[in-house]
């Protein structure tokens, strides 16, 4: 019995933030058509940005907290910048250009960053008050691992309450359904993909921010999260954020028992489950067929 | 519209081919009165630390060497390019280092599969190539050529030194995490073969084999912590081992299971005050097990860098040390000389005295084994060891008969 809550609060930890990276992809795509491969680039400089922080400020205290509510938020914006100067450019061309586009500021993102922070790993420590783990049913939980469940949660519910409630997600939405009838009835269509690139980015910065303690960062890890999300965002239906969490659920929990039952296939479980998702419906699970 | 396109797409192709070429153009060429020494090896991606500290040792003891007047009256210089652990980049980068850069070694590499890569071109251009990390037993059997020279102990000799040590052990259900590739597989199969040569029965409880690079391994610790081992022996390496014991050690593993890690010295150095106590680790070169010379380097590393050296500088200096002085010994910079003056006789080295077996070209050297001990030394900021164990190895080289077998004819 404690295994099986071990196994089940496991997945929930690897969902948590592989929904946080697909749930970006899929906003991009289902707002803007846009299949951003710099995505994971995003997440990488989340991860450094707040690793430069903890050095410069000492790796605890009250400014690790500052610089964890932070640092979403300065991706989000070099988000929006790559938007304005980049991708906007491509609206309205062919996808090629615009996979092109954001393949070569992959490129460009993953060489800044080692000149920016070099070639050698980079740590963040656990943030006060979350080191530790917690006994539950006789197995030790790590505290920090509950904390990235709640924060990822809240981003959920966070994120269907802005899309359903607010002003912002309708226009979302409806540039989703039809994003020429969104332009004639005054909303301006630019400024609304700005944004939601910068809300994109600024999903993946948080991802990094909530790796960065448990994971060494270092090159490559835009790439390793990317593909990892982008699975998770196919399974679970490109451009539904719903989709998203139950792709991310599936994955986490196939994952987690992968390793359990058939440990030979864990490092492929992963492609497994979306070739079989994709066999019985290519549109993922709640996306639109 | 058209000619916007074409003009785009020019400049694209244009942008393409002038970064292809960048890299080689950016080397350092040999100069009147000096010599090249390349070093294809990763200061990027998974393993880039190995790179990275390797090199510093390499520079130490090329400036060490320079300051006695160099080798046969020319000053060394390194010649390093990136290959960020990938094999398709080693292989270019070894050759324009030897074609374009004319140098006269090759030093590296940081993993398994670019030494490989680097091996067969130094075989091809007939230029020594000196392994300090990357230790796969084919590197001296199935891939073999008379210019590559193993320094480091391959996965034949270290696993079967880990299983001498862990049958003195009172350990029976055994779990392994072994890297996804060539490496990861032979340190396990060997270690649990040996361990049953030593007369220990062991239950294998369970096995996970995570890909290269995989850096969450929540699903693979409760895995573990699902079967209770009593010993966990991994053969995992860079930011992929310090991930799993990041993560391992926040579901408090260790304190349910021994764990047993390599590169013992780079992860005490990572985690610091972090290393969990009680585990079992190994290393080629642990400064601070080893002899007076070995602390002398270090202490010379620490004022230079600021941090104390993981074993990559020591091996990274060793190496340098082994070709200059075959080169001196033979009187030239000419590869097959060269080569034969490497197996000719002992070299005196940081880590020790140091030769190499003419059947494969694999040094005799130990392996150093401890337990890490329950509190940080103050002068070293990290554990040092509460027991230790020098394995000699020379029980646990593969017999010259089984390599020769392997070997290309």
């Amino acid at each position: 019995m404690s295994h099986i809550l071990l196994v089940l609060l496991a997945s929930l930890s690897t969902a948590s933030t592989l929904f946080l990276v697909a749930s970006g992809i899929t906003l991009l795509f289902g707002a803007l058509r846009v299949v951003n491969i710099a995505h994971g680039s995003f997440v990488m400089y989340g991860a450094y940005i707040l690793a430069s922080a903890a050095a410069a400020y000492g790796g605890e205290g009250w400014q690790l907290w500052v610089a964890i509510l932070a640092v979403p938020l300065i991706v989000g914006v070099l988000g929006s910048g790559m938007e304005i100067s980049v991708m906007r450019r491509t609206y309205g061309k062919e996808h090629l250009s615009q996979l092109l586009a954001t393949f070569a500021m992959f490129y460009i993102f993953a060489d800044l960053a080692l000149i920016l922070w070099g070639g050698s790993y980079k740590s963040v420590p656990v943030p006060q008050g979350l080191g530790g783990s917690v006994v539950i049913a006789d197995l030790a939980f790590p505290v920090y691992s509950l904390f990235v469940i709640g924060v990822t949660i809240a981003v959920a519910v966070a994120l269907a309450a802005l899309l359903r409630f607010t002003q912002f997600g309708w226009q979302i939405r409806a540039a989703v359904e039809d994003p020429e009838l969104l332009a004639v009835t005054g909303v301006h269509v630019r400024r609304l993909g700005t944004i939601v690139f910068g809300l994109a980015a600024g999903l993946a910065g948080l991802a990094g921010v909530l790796i960065a303690p448990v994971q060494t960062i270092a090159p490559g890890l835009d790439a390793s999260v990317l593909v990892a999300g982008f699975i998770v965002a196919v399974v679970g239906g490109l451009g539904s954020i719903s989709g998203a969490a139950v792709g991310a659920l599936v994955i986490g929990l196939g994952e987690t028992l992968g390793a359990l039952w058939v440990p030979a296939l864990e490092s492929v479980m992963i492609y497994v489950l979306m070739i079989a998702m994709l066999s019985i419906r290519p549109s993922g699970l709640l996306g639109r067929s | 519209m058209r000619l916007k396109s074409t003009l785009a797409a020019v400049a694209a192709l244009c942008t393409v081919v002038i970064a292809g070429c960048g890299g080689s153009s950016a080397q350092p060429a040999a100069t009147q009165g000096e010599v090249l020494l390349g070093v294809p090896i990763g200061t990027t991606g998974a393993n880039a630390t190995i790179g990275i500290e390797g090199l510093k040792g390499m520079q130490m003891a090329v400036d060490d060497i320079n300051a006695k007047g160099g080798v046969n009256g020319k000053a060394l210089k390194l010649a390093q390019i990136d290959d960020a652990g990938s094999a398709a980049t080693a292989s270019t980068n070894t050759r324009s280092l030897v074609t374009n850069q004319k140098v006269v070694a090759l030093f590296g590499s940081s993993t398994s599969s670019t030494a490989a890569a680097t091996e067969a071109i130094a075989g091809q251009y007939q230029i020594p190539f000196v392994i300090w990390a990357g230790a796969d037993i084919g590197l001296t059997t199935k891939t073999f050529n008379k210019f590559t020279f193993q320094t480091k102990p391959s996965t034949y000799m270290e696993p079967r030194a880990v299983a001498q040590y862990m049958a003195t052990q009172p350990y029976k259900r055994y779990y392994t995490v072994g890297v996804d590739i060539s490496y990861g597989h032979n340190q396990v199969d060997t270690f649990l073969s040996s361990l049953k040569a030593d007369g220990v029965t062991p239950q294998v409880v369970g096995q996970q084999w995570p890909a290269i690079g995989t850096s969450d391994y929540t699903s693979i610790i409760t895995a573990i912590a699902a079967a209770k081992p009593e010993f966990v022996f991994t053969a995992l390496t860079g930011s992929d081992l310090l991930n799993f014991l990041k993560q391992a050690g926040a579901y408090k593993l260790f304190q349910t299971a021994k764990l047993g890690v390599t590169t013992g010295s780079d992860l005490s150095l990572a985690l610091g005050t972090s290393t969990p106590p009680g585990t079992v680790m190994w290393d080629s070169a642990p400064f601070f097990l080893m002899d007076q010379t070995a602390k002398d380097f270090a202490d010379k590393f620490h004022s230079k860098f600021g941090t104390w050296p993981m074993e990559w500088p020591l091996m990274g200096y060793a190496a340098v040390q082994i070709w200059a002085q075959a080169a001196a010994a033979a009187k030239s910079f000419d590869g097959t000389q060269v080569a034969k003056a490497m197996v000719a006789k002992p070299f005196s080295t940081v880590r020790g005295q140091l030769s190499f077996r003419a059947c494969d070209d694999q040094a005799l050297v130990p392996t150093y084994l401890w337990v890490t001990a329950s509190s940080a030394d103050p002068k070293y900021g990290f554990p040092l060891a509460s027991t230790s164990e020098v394995i000699t190895n020379d029980k646990n080289m593969m017999p010259c008969s089984d390599a020769q077998a392997l070997q290309p004819k």
